[in-house]
């Protein structure tokens, strides 16, 4: 008797599957993880408070005004890079640029094209076409 | 101090009130007709094969455009609901939006090449279909088409606000916005005052009432606080509702705009069926691509810059505009996005996208695996396009706007129409921008309408009730029921539902807890027997409305579980987290568990169905 064999299409989905699955998990763990780290008000006391913020003159003259804020650990400099926090570039934005890049991959070299078949009704408009 | 000033005259806050001219409306009417005109063209494309495979299948032969701008994208929310989160709550609303960073691979990769060559070799139309025939149970496939009526209705109904309120704030005039702000201030008239005194209300309450007469209050919170100091606790009680109402005003251009945005969409989806909402999400998709790019840019230039924006929104606010957990506007402490939510949210929108109904069904009707692959290339660009701006839009829209209070989900119309401003042509600009939201809305509103009329005519009607009907008898159902759907969404709105991007939440969180494991195990579980899906998908949907009627009730006390953090969005339907966490990681993991069980300890399926679709098939000769 012929040893059976694994539909060619569950082996490449489940492969491609397992793949997308752990390029999601590692999305989430730095995302999260980096943005929680780097991005996050500790005391939520001082998420409304107004106080805490602080704008100052430009080091240079026509420059952007610098944005101080106190979340928690005194006084410090927000961050910006590209016109996006800190931390919200190195935590979204720039993984969100990562993952497409990633996509593009994926979709051009990890999933293979297969022979999806015919649905019963257009099976038999075949079947019939030939007969 | 000087800097103070400079950032806010930099950034120029609008104090007038905008409006839309003659040509937003034109170009609103001409992208109406078009998808008017796509409806027609799509119900001539699908005039071949049967017809319950053509209206609501578009007979598998959906491209990769087709697919990929369609299938997991945009709905109301996205222009309405997820604005007014960014305006409200700022950065920290990237991150919870962020997993959509991999949703064009896990919608696509995970389930989509299996679901599609699934669906074909078990002749499934729609999901149910697929259940049923997947399992060989009549009782699966019910069940299936419950909760996709059930959960597809609520999100439904949510759309139709939406675009009433596009087409309310594009009506042309000085007049229009002025209309809707004025029109819908809440006033107290001296004959409502007359009926409460007929109607027998104590006289002195009445006295109270005549120092509010012909008052203006701008919204509903503001005239019940005034409400709150002028009556007695007492009397709030037994008289507040009636009082509030009274007060209600009617917005004559709310219930224009519901009728034109029905009719459009019920009248081209019953025209094309699949196709006329796949074609016509299509031209959107394309439209909401050139409108969320234009606006980008206008925005920009108009605030000065995003780092210039978001130090001037931060003035505005708090440090929570530009940290986690997100600013609070009622100044309680409440927690937007928690560490628990922001894991929560990566897990909620990539499996709901993955196990939507609508999105499942535009996987089935693919053409082939070479579709799948090019809808991954071109949805992650898509994607990058639109989100990332659409928060860098409504960070420049907090410094235009700086106190939209309660009319924050009308952020994204209101920067379309300042922003074009000045530019020649300004009021068609801002109808192209404003086809945009318009378009989601429509495209999502359309695509629900044939799986809730799919579900209705083919997994119950024609499942159950009348399995021989004829095609003539299902293609008048099918009509029947799109019109009978659309007249309830709009009764349903005649009172506009609240909370539009929760009740897009609460639908998500509902169907992924329902459909997600139940997809797997149909797709790469030999052993999933019948009973451990039953369980998979019931046990999923009922923790997930168990925890959202606990969170509604407020009943986490009376069941004596941990107090309820004040965590998330703030509205009254949202559900209890427990232990912080957003329903859909106890529904999923209840689902998963519960599939595995029960399908272990019941006897296994049919060796042949099984052999049939997770074995190789010898070639036909």
């Amino acid at each position: 008797m012929p040893k059976i064999q694994e539909d060619p299409v569950l082996i490449s989905a489940r492969r491609e599957a397992l793949v997308v699955f752990a390029c999601w998990a590692i999305a989430m763990t730095w995302s999260v993880s980096y943005c929680y780290l780097n991005g996050y008000i500790t005391d939520p006391s001082l998420i409304s408070n107004k106080q805490k913020v602080e704008v100052r003159q430009p080091a240079q003259p026509g420059g952007i005004p610098e944005l101080w804020v106190d979340h928690g650990k005194g006084s410090q400099r927000v961050e910006f890079v590209l016109g996006f926090p800190s931390w919200i570039f190195w935590g979204v934005a720039l993984p969100w640029w990562i993952c497409t890049a990633f996509s593009l991959f994926f979709g051009a070299f990890i999933v293979r094209d297969e022979d999806l078949g015919l649905d019963p009704e257009a099976a038999a408009a075949l079947e019939a076409a030939h007969v | 101090m000087s800097s103070l000033l400079f950032a806010a005259a930099a950034a120029g806050a609008v104090t007038s009130k905008p409006h839309g001219g003659i040509g937003t409306l034109v170009a609103l009417a001409v992208f109406i007709l078009a998808s008017g005109w796509i409806g027609i063209l799509a119900n001539r494309a699908m005039s071949h094969g049967s017809f319950m495979k053509g209206f609501f299948l578009g007979n598998r032969g959906l491209g990769a455009w087709a697919l990929a701008l369609t299938a997991t994208v945009q709905s109301g929310g996205t222009f309405m609901g997820f604005p007014s989160l960014v305006y409200t709550h700022g950065w920290i609303v990237a991150l919870w939006i962020g997993s959509y960073m991999v949703v064009p691979i896990t919608g696509f990769g995970i389930l989509g090449k299996r679901l599609a060559q699934l669906s074909r070799r078990l002749g499934a139309i729609t999901i149910p279909d697929f259940f049923r025939e997947r399992f060989g149970s009549p009782a699966l496939g019910l069940l299936a088409s419950i909760c996709i009526l059930f959960y597809m209705s609520i999100m439904m109904v949510a759309q139709f606000k939406a675009g009433a309120i596009v087409m309310k704030l594009s009506w042309p005039g000085t007049e229009s916005l002025a209309m809707s702000e004025e029109f819908s201030n809440f006033v107290l008239p001296g004959k409502q005052i007359e009926r409460f005194r007929q109607k027998g209300f104590d006289p002195k309450t009445i006295d109270k009432l005549e120092t509010l007469k012909d008052q203006k209050f701008q919204d509903v919170a503001e005239f019940e606080t005034k409400l709150g100091e002028v009556l007695s606790i007492d009397e709030l009680k037994a008289h507040k509702s009636e009082i509030v109402t009274a007060a209600t005003p009617i917005d004559i251009l709310y219930f224009v705009g519901l009728g034109i945005f029905t009719l459009t969409v019920v009248g081209y989806t019953m025209a094309g069926g699949f196709l006329a909402a796949v074609w016509t999400d299509l031209f959107q998709s394309i439209m909401m691509f050139f409108g969320v790019i234009l606006l980008l840019v206008l925005a920009l230039w108009r605030v000065g810059g995003l780092e210039l924006a978001s130090v001037t929104a931060v003035q505005q606010t708090g440090p929570g505009f530009i940290y986690g957990p997100g600013y609070d506007p009622s100044g309680v402490g409440r927690q937007f996005l928690p560490l628990s939510l922001a894991i929560s949210f990566f897990v909620l929108w990539v499996y709901s996208g993955l196990s939507s109904p609508a999105g499942m069904v535009r996987i089935m009707a693919c053409d082939s695996t070479q579709t799948i692959r090019r809808s991954i290339y071109l949805l992650s660009i898509y994607n990058c396009f639109i989100y990332i701006p659409l928060i860098v839009i409504c960070v420049c829209g907090r410094t235009l706007f700086p106190n939209l209070g309660a009319h924050s989900d009308e952020i994204i119309p209101r920067m379309a129409l300042v922003t074009t401003e000045g530019l020649p042509l300004s009021s068609f600009w801002a109808g192209l921008i404003l086809a945009a939201p318009f378009g989601a809305i429509m495209a999502t509103v359309s695509s629900y309408l044939v799986v809730i009329s799919s579900g209705l005519v083919r997994d119950i009607y024609q499942r159950f009730l009348d399995p021989n009907a004829s095609e003539a008898r299902l293609k008048f159902l099918s009509h029947t029921g799109m019109i009978v759907v659309g007249l309830v969404a709009v009764a349903a709105n005649i009172q506009p539902v609240k909370y539009l991007q929760a009740l897009v939440v609460f639908s998500s969180t509902g169907t992924a807890c329902t459909f997600l494991i139940p997809a797997l195990m149909a797709a790469y579980w030999r052993r999933a027997s019948v009973a451990g899906v039953l369980a998979a998908m019931f046990l999923g949907a009922c923790t997930a409305l168990t925890l959202y009627s606990i969170g509604i009730f407020n009943l986490a006390d009376r069941l004596r579980l941990p107090e309820q953090l004040p965590i998330g969005q703030d509205t009254s339907l949202r559900p209890y987290y427990l232990f912080g966490y957003d329903p859909i990681i106890w529904g999923l993991s209840i689902s998963l568990v519960a599939g595995v069980v029960v399908s272990l300890v019941t006897p296994p399926p049919d060796p042949k169905l099984i052999s049939k679709l997770f074995d190789a098939q010898p070639a036909k000769v």
